[in-house]
């Protein structure tokens, strides 16, 4: 009867360690442990036993009946450890739920780069009116009289103030660094200060030129500022907004507001100077024109040039942005178009 | 502007291995941006000169020709006056030519109706040379006079072996001593350091030929008239100076007419040449008279009034000083002429040339401002030219009236000055030496540098010390001056509440809401104006607007109802939002008196539910504060001045504390129809971005975690629609002291209610400060609230 029980036990242990699920192990402790379970019948029948072989018997039938009841709690808990939260056949490899898809205008991420690297040098962010006058966008700029971005042709006069002069001659700024003149105006030097914004032009569009564009104007005002070290700064701007090494090239130029005059090129990142379809094919890119602020300008400003040095970039936003993703036409970023925006992260 | 290589080679003796890339390269780093170098050899190879040995009819076809050239190939020809024994260019299989639509075209070897054909016979238009050869209908270049051997390139034979350097305008704008191959020249002497040849020096008679100059304006600060005789006004110049002249782009007209325009390619000086019986006494250089009228050389009739500075002749105008000459122009039978070389005041020419739309080299160049003294340059070429080129020609007389010569120009620096600018210490004879070779003077007293500027740079290109800085840069070159770190003061940290908050409500728009950054322009049309909710608003215009009916925008609603319509073409629902500047017409205090330029935030998200946009856009207002770090904002009912965009039913007033700052609504059908939003729906808001108050720091508590356990229950509610969940809230919170909060959860509406009702779900949370409440506790107040809410809203209350 012991052999008989041995194999029983050996059956039922089997048996337990093979139920899929938690009912069915139910179903197999019945069939064995339970009141017409095969261990219980077996137990029945030890009354058929010697009385002498009775208690060796009854003594081992309760020890498997003990280790058949823990492999069945060992085995449920097992079963219920393994129930997994989701429906058979989950599917792993469909999409993930889209986050909502805002952003920002590729042209605030660059400006906010750049502001990050500038204010990270300590200079000040700057802010100032949109529709600014003659005096500002022309006279305080070393503007000769008969200039010809002051002719409508090429600036959005205000209708009504485009035959008055000066402070009464109203435009949507054609350019940034007039309103440097109205920092100057409030600030005593030494300072240095960043100018974002939004300038105008009256002319056609095209892929490469748009009425309505970005700047990103920067003046350092020192009591030394010499050339080397304004090239160095461009250079330090640059490099801390596209996180690599950048070749700067700085180049003659005249622009009224500085004296002497820069245009400052970039080396293509597309092309690392070879020549491609961004660069045109000349290797380099035309970022900003810079220098030291005319001594006029300073004048307007109410310092005094033979005491305080400066240092002036002015970035256009555009073009840098256009280069940093490949984008071949000016007026998507007006377009307001989510095809386009939706593109940048 | 275009220049030859060759003909700059003629002034300034460049190294002669320098490589012309090399070339644009270092005049690009230090002066002009050269935009592109062309090697108009290359643009011939494979053009030959050739010769047609004989000549027949084509076969198969009436107008083409089977010629023999002279290395025995054969060629089929279309040419219409092609014939045996006339000079021909040629090009080869491989050559490209300009096809007839103006696209490259590359020869092959061909048949052409069962003809084989090697190569094609050209025409002046297909190589590009129709200025140098002029030609009519189907004719090919006939070079039957020229002097060169059968069979050599043709490129050098008509002095096309040359490189040309197109330079950027708008880079020379301020450097009137460069609008000629001799200025060119001199800035690359200085540049190589290598020697310059100028022209010779004229050597004019005494005699005025009993002629008179009356200058009469200020205008006109020199005028020289000089008469030449023993010329023929139908001879045609020499090949090499009319392909000079067609190279850089000016067509060869004949001997006389080229001269002056070779003159003015080379010294930068206009000149104009007038057949002597037109001016026959006296030339009077005046302002014109109202009602005086001149016909141009071109035909163009001309309306002068006293703006227009004239040369006139007997009391007619004869030319617009500095712009264009009149209609009496050198003539076949020509023979002796007045030549006027002479100088205009810079601004009078441009504003002449820009009233009359007529923009010519004369006037490019004049509008610089170009120095007298270059009017000897240019007698001395003239001068020169008349003597190797028009044989017989005589200078009998000269007049020179020269009231306002150029005033010589000098700048005062210290070599200290010039080192502390550049950053580097070059030393005084260094830099002495480089002004020197830019045609500089100086004089030296210990630091004390006085520069005399010569008379090409000194009509107000250089006049400060800055300029003498930039002199010496560039042409010791600005990269070689290296790198040196700002020495800068120590400033108090940068603290910009404004610029941080302005930036945080971007990014809180954008990665919190999800919503995407447009920007739009400022000028909308008065359709979008009146969608826009600003019929009324009165508005700000432009002189010359992009289109007539734009003006520029009061709100930026308008700009965000065309962005809807227009993305509603490629997707169903999006979220937009913008900060941008809005313009007023009501003045800003301040001497200029600018217009009020109010900085707002628009935003909109679309769809298909009005109601679940309206309760999103309002959930980015609500969570505005925490979201930005500004003060409390919040949104209040039945707001007053509630904007025409705005459905009346769904709109509310943005507040910030009790100030009114903006609205939010669901966007009015009528909106919808007047913006062209044909379907879905939206939810739009604006506000104003300077009434926001950031903090200056992170503002807000910490509250201490509660002592003792709340609990939430939910209970719904059966009212009317009408019924407002922030009177439910009151009522709530009324009902008993334990109700810490009551938090919104559901609504429902439709089959289950009735027509008029809804079903609110709400979910108290209950707690006390000092204890843990009991289940009697709980079930008390639970009760007393339902009974309230029952009690005013008459509902039917189910916990």
């Amino acid at each position: 009867m012991i052999e008989q029980l041995a194999a029983l036990e050996a059956e039922a242990l089997a048996a337990i360690e093979a139920a899929p699920t938690a009912a069915e192990l139910q179903q197999v402790k019945a069939a064995w442990l339970g009141k017409k379970g095969q261990l219980t019948a077996l137990l029945k029948g030890l009354r058929d036993v010697a009385p002498a072989e009775r208690g060796a018997i009854g003594k081992a039938a309760n020890v498997a009946k003990q280790r058949l009841a823990a492999a069945a709690d060992a085995r449920k808990e097992a079963l219920l450890d393994s129930v997994s939260a989701v429906p058979a056949g989950f599917d792993v490899t469909r999409p993930g739920t889209q986050q909502p898809s805002g952003g920002l205008h590729p042209i605030t991420q660059l400006r906010y780069d750049l502001d990050d690297a500038f204010t990270s040098l300590g200079f000040e962010i700057y802010d100032g009116p949109e529709i600014s006058s003659e005096l500002y966008a022309f006279d305080s700029l070393n503007f000769p009289p008969d200039h010809p971005a002051r002719e409508s042709m090429d600036t959005y006069w205000l209708e009504g103030r485009d035959t008055k002069t000066g402070a009464e001659r109203h435009c949507l700024r054609p350019h940034l660094t007039g309103g440097s003149v109205r920092y100057m105006q409030t600030h005593e030097p030494p300072f240095r200060f960043v100018y974002p914004g939004r300038v105008y032009r009256n002319e056609t569009t095209d892929a490469s030129h748009e009425r309505a564009f970005f700047q990103y104007e920067a003046l350092i005002v020192e009591k030394k500022l010499p050339f080397t070290a304004g090239r160095l700064l461009v250079k330090t701007i640059l490099q801390a907004v596209f996180g690599r090494d950048v070749k700067v090239r700085m180049r003659a130029g005249f622009f009224p507001f500085v004296e002497p005059g820069f245009e400052i090129d970039m080396q293509c990142l597309v092309c690392e100077g070879e020549g491609c379809s961004v660069c045109k094919h000349v290797g380099w890119l035309e970022v900003m024109p810079g220098g030291p602020p005319h001594p006029e300008v300073l004048r307007a400003g109410g310092i005094d040039p033979s005491e305080w040095e400066g240092f002036y970039i002015n970035i256009g936003l555009d073009r840098l942005v256009m280069m940093r993703y490949g984008v071949d036409d000016v007026r998507h970023f007006h377009s307001s178009d989510l095809r386009f925006l939706g593109q940048f992260q | 502007m275009k220049l030859s290589l060759d003909w700059l080679r003629e002034y300034v003796a460049l190294p002669a291995d320098l490589d012309p890339h090399q070339l644009a390269h270092d005049l690009t780093m230090s002066t002009v941006e050269v935009e592109g170098v062309d090697d108009l050899a290359a643009g011939l190879a494979g053009v030959v000169i050739s010769e047609v040995r004989s000549c027949e009819r084509h076969p198969d076809a009436d107008k083409l020709n089977v010629c023999t050239m002279h290395d025995g190939r054969t060629v089929v020809c279309g040419g219409s006056n092609v014939a045996a024994g006339m000079k021909v260019a040629l090009a080869l299989p491989g050559a490209v030519v300009s096809g007839r639509d103006g696209k490259p075209l590359t020869i092959a070897e061909a048949t052409v109706r069962g003809v084989a054909s090697s190569g094609m016979i050209c025409s002046s238009g297909e190589l590009g040379l129709a200025d140098l050869f002029p030609s009519k209908g189907k004719e090919i270049m006939d070079l039957t006079h020229l002097d060169a051997a059968v069979g050599s390139p043709l490129a050098p034979a008509i002095g096309y072996d040359d490189i040309l350097l197109e330079i950027d305008n708008k880079s020379l704008t301020n450097r009137p001593d460069l609008w000629g191959h001799l200025g060119m020249a001199r800035e690359l002497a200085a540049l190589y350091d290598v020697p310059l040849s100028d022209t010779p020096a004229p050597e004019l008679p005494s005699a005025d030929g009993g002629f008179e100059v009356r200058i009469e304006d200020p205008r006109c600060l020199r005028y020289t008239a000089t008469r030449v005789e023993g010329v023929d006004g139908s001879a045609a110049s020499p090949l090499w100076l009319a392909a000079r002249l067609a190279k850089v782009g000016q067509r060869p007209i004949n001997l006389l007419v080229d001269l002056t325009n070779y003159v003015m390619m080379s010294v930068g000086q206009p000149s104009h040449a007038f057949d002597a019986r037109d001016l026959p006494e006296r030339v009077e250089i005046r302002a014109a008279r109202d009602g005086e009228a001149l016909t141009l050389l071109d035909g163009t009739e001309l309306a002068l009034d006293p703006q227009s500075l004239i040369i006139a002749s007997h009391e007619a105008p004869t030319a617009l000083a500095g712009v264009m000459g009149g209609d009496l122009a050198v003539r076949d039978d020509t023979s002796a002429l007045w030549l006027e070389v002479a100088s205009f005041d810079h601004v009078d020419v441009r504003r002449t040339a820009r009233r009359f739309g007529l923009r010519t080299e004369s006037s490019t160049r004049f509008e610089k401002g170009l120095d007298t003294p270059r009017v000897e340059a240019a007698l001395g070429l003239f001068q020169d030219l008349f003597a190797k080129l028009v044989p017989g020609s005589r200078i009998v007389a000269h007049v020179d009236s020269h009231p306002r010569p150029t005033a010589p120009v000098s700048v005062s620096v210290t070599v200290p000055f010039l080192h502390g600018r550049l950053g580097r210490e070059l030393g005084a004879p260094a830099m002495i030496g480089l002004l020197h070779r830019l045609g500089f003077c100086t004089e030296q007293d210990g630091d004390a540098l006085e520069v005399h500027v010569p008379s090409w740079r000194a009509t107000g290109d250089v006049d400060l010390p800055e300029d003498i800085v930039e002199e010496v840069g560039r042409l010791y070159g600005f990269e070689a001056l290296g790198f040196s770190p700002p020495q800068v003061e120590l400033v108090d940290p940068v603290i910009q509440p404004v610029r941080r908050m302005e930036r945080r409500l971007r990014e809180y728009l954008a990665f919190r809401c999800g919503l995407r950054e447009v920007v739009t322009y400022p000028w909308v049309s008065a359709r979008l104006l009146e969608a826009g909710g600003c019929a009324d608003t009165p508005t700000l215009g432009l002189a010359h607007p992009p289109s007539p009916d734009m003006r520029l925008a009061p709100s930026l609603v308008p700009q965000l109802l065309s962005v809807i319509a227009d993305n509603l073409r490629y997707t169903q629902s999006f979220g937009v939002f913008e900060v941008n500047r809005v313009f007023h017409v009501a003045p800003q205090d301040g001497p200029e008196g600018l217009p009020t330029q109010p900085k707002r935030l628009s935003a909109a998200v679309v769809g298909a539910d009005a109601a679940a946009l309206f309760y999103r856009l309002k959930g980015a207002v609500e969570g505005l504060s925490g979201g930005v770090q500004v003060a409390e904002v919040h949104c209040i009912a039945d707001p007053s001045g509630a904007p025409a965009w705005a459905d009346p039913s769904a709109v509310v007033g943005i507040a910030c504390g009790d100030t009114v700052i903006g609205h939010l609504g669901v966007l009015s059908a009528r909106a919808k129809r007047l913006a062209g939003i044909k379907r879905g729906e939206a939810a739009v808001l604006e506000l104003e971005v300077e009434a926001l108050e950031p903090h200056a720091s992170r503002e807000n508590r910490y509250a201490p975690l509660p002592q003792f356990p709340q609990v939430d229950f939910d209970i719904s509610l059966v009212v009317d629609r009408g019924v407002r969940f922030t009177a439910l809230r009151e009522a709530a919170l009324e009902a008993s002291a334990l109700v810490l909060g009551v938090h919104f959860v559901d609504e429902y509406v439709g089959a289950q209610v009735p027509d008029d009702k809804k079903s609110v779900t709400l979910r108290l949370r209950l707690g006390a400060a000092e204890r843990t409440l009991v289940r009697d506790e709980i079930d008390q107040a639970a009760a007393a609230v339902i009974e309230q809410l029952s009690a005013s809203f008459g509902g039917q209350v189910r916990a």
